[in-house]
This record gives structure tokens, sequence and C-alpha cells, in this order.
């Protein structure tokens, strides 16, 4: 006996992932951009909290879908495409802030960066509050303090050390288990867990502090 | 278990109803540990809530950018059409210059084996591998001395 959802054709509307990917691979290029648009908000979660909003994450943001697109005959479905491209773009981040730190090591004396540049691991902060992209159905004043506690959550994300950034994202922003983190970052589960937990102690000071300067700054206006 | 594995597990909603009560318990027992964890609460909250974005119109940029790869890239994600970047592929296109490469090898040692010194009795390749250029003839000739 068949069941009802053998009867029920799956919605033209919601095409599954293993179907756009099967129509992108024949060429069908609006396939492919439906899939840029299902996982956009996944992948600029991972990238813009690991690189901070501006035209590092974009790049990686779009980087990470063209090499979706160039390599499309081999991902396998071994892993979810949302993890599949969260891997990509994590990886991606890694080797940009990577590049980055040569390049800020390089160029910018340490003693000449308030924040101790990137002898303690971290990067400099990305540009400011109007970089980041809101998409809110909140009115004026809603979006705007939205986009203020993105801001302050980006910047207390770029204090962190690269490493301990990328558990938390994974972790916490993208979904993912610590098992899944560690198979994804090449590290021990204990290590998630360790680097995790310090990463929190940071980011509830850091947090707490950028929230105390904020409310000082309402104040004082 | 860790304290901190504890609290993350929490966080997750991942533990049993025995180790929520004793972490009920030590939350009641330890005001620095609950304020720890309430700490990390909003911590995970503020992440949650402060989930970035890319400024409007990325999708357009990344097609644009698909648009823009040469022919052999574009032909990469499609297996099904000529010049695929696949393995087999990747063969056949080596194959052609192996083949060659392997032929003119091939003329050059015959060449040299026949036109050298020690004529057909010493190839190439036994000079090449030290092997000494002996006959059978003068192995027989040694072999009744």
């Amino acid at each position: 006996m068949s069941s009802m959802l053998d009867r029920v054709p799956v919605s033209d509307s919601t095409p599954s992932d293993e179907m756009l990917l099967a129509d992108a691979r024949a060429g069908d290029e609006r396939a492919f951009a439906a899939i840029v648009d299902r996982y956009e908000a996944r992948v600029a979660a991972t990238v813009v909290s690991m690189l901070g909003p501006g035209d590092d994450a974009e790049d990686v943001g779009q980087e990470t879908f063209i090499r979706l697109y160039r390599y499309l005959d081999r991902y396998r479905g071994d892993a979810s495409l949302g993890t599949y491209l969260t891997r990509i773009a994590m990886n991606l981040s890694l080797t940009a802030l990577r590049k980055r730190k040569r390049w800020f090591s390089r160029f910018v004396s340490v003693e000449s960066t308030p924040g101790g540049g990137p002898a303690d691991g971290r990067e400099p902060a990305g540009p400011g509050l109007e970089m980041i992209a809101v998409d809110s159905d909140e009115g004026p004043l809603g979006r705007l303090e939205q986009a203020e506690r993105r801001h302050r959550v980006q910047q207390a994300l770029a204090d962190l050390n690269p490493d301990h950034r990328a558990v938390v994202v994974l972790r916490w922003m993208d979904g993912f288990s610590t098992k899944e983190t560690a198979a994804a970052l090449g590290i021990p589960e204990g290590t998630v867990m360790s680097r995790l937990s310090r990463a929190m102690d940071r980011l509830a000071v850091t947090l707490k502090e950028e929230d105390g300067s904020s409310k000082g700054d309402h104040d004082a206006g | 278990m860790r304290d901190e594995e504890r609290l993350i597990r929490s966080l997750d909603g991942e533990l049993s109803d025995s180790e929520a009560s004793a972490l009920r318990e030590r939350l009641l027992a330890d005001r620095e540990f609950a304020a720890r964890r309430e700490a990390w609460e909003t911590v995970r909250e503020e992440l949650g809530a402060g989930r970035p974005g890319f400024e409007p119109g990325f999708r357009d940029r990344v097609m644009a950018r698909v648009g823009d790869l040469p022919a052999e890239d574009r032909h990469a994600a499609h297996p099904d059409r000529p010049g695929a970047e696949s393995l087999y592929i990747h063969l056949q296109r080596a194959f052609p210059r192996l083949a060659a490469a392997c032929l003119i090898g091939v003329v050059a040692l015959g060449i040299y084996s026949l036109v050298g010194d020690a004529g057909l009795a010493n190839s190439a390749v036994e000079a090449l591998l030290g092997i000494p250029g002996e006959t059978l003839e003068m192995a027989f000739a040694l072999g009744s001395v």
C-alpha cells in the first residue's frame, strides 16, 4: 500500500538540493542561482563572522560558491550541501585570515595598533557598521538596533584568536555538533570543548564591556 | 564530565534528566558557576541574534562571476560535456603527449644502440643500468676456458 507521501508530488516551488544539483550539473544556471539563494545566509554567517564584514568576506563568500560550481561533479552527497559549503567557506576564511595576518605583519608595525595587532592572534577589525547588511522587517529603529547588535557581536568575535573563533562560528552560528566541528577543523573533540569554553568566557567579558560602553555613549548623547 | 562540557551540553539541550538535575543543584550551590552559565547563555543568544549577511545582490554577483568563468571551468561543472575536469579527462589529455614522448624515446634508444661503438652488443639500456656489454658468445668462450 502506498502512503500519502508517495502519491503527493514534490512541490515544484521547493525543489530539493539533489534536484537543484542535478539540474546545475546539466548546465542549468538558474538551478545554481537557486542554490546560491538557499545557502547565501549560511555562508555569510560563516565568512562574515570569521573575517568581519567587508570585501574579504564578500570575496570569500563568492569564491565558496564558485568552488562548488567548478567542482559540482565532485560533490557526492556524503555530507549535506549546507555542511559541505560551510566547510569550504571555513577553509577559505582561515586561508584568508592567514594571508591577512602575513600582510599585516609585513606592512604594519605592531606598536602602531592599539589592539596589539596580529601578535596576539587577532587581526584588524573589519569595516564599520555601515558594511553590515541588514535584512529585517522591523522599522528603522529596530533595524538600527539589530545592526548595532551585529556590530557588537562582530567586534567581539574579531577579538578572539582565529582558532577559537572558528570553533564558536561552527558550533553556535552554523549549528555543527562538537563532533562535526572537530572533523571540519581536523582537531580532537576535547580541543573543540576547551577552545569553545575559553572563547565563551572571553566573549562574555567582551560583550559585557561593549554593552557598558555603548550604554555610556547613549547616556552621554 | 567537566564543568565546561556540562555547560555546553546544557546549552545544546543534550543533558539527560539526571545530568540536568545535577546541574540545577550545582547552579543553586555555586553562584559563580551560575553567573558563568548565565553569561554563556547571553553570549549564545547574542551570537544567534547577530547573524551577519552579505550586502543585497550577492546572488547576482556570484552568477556574474560564474558567467565570467573561462569555458574550460564552466564545462568542468558538467562532467557529461567535453572538457570536464575529472581524472578521466586529465588522463585523456596527457596520453597523446606521453605516447609521443615514449615513441621518441624508443626511436632514440634504437638509434643509439645501432650506431653506438658496441653496436647491438651494448644497448643504451645496458649502458644506463651499468650492465657489462658481454655477448652470449663471449660468455660461452669464458665458460670453456
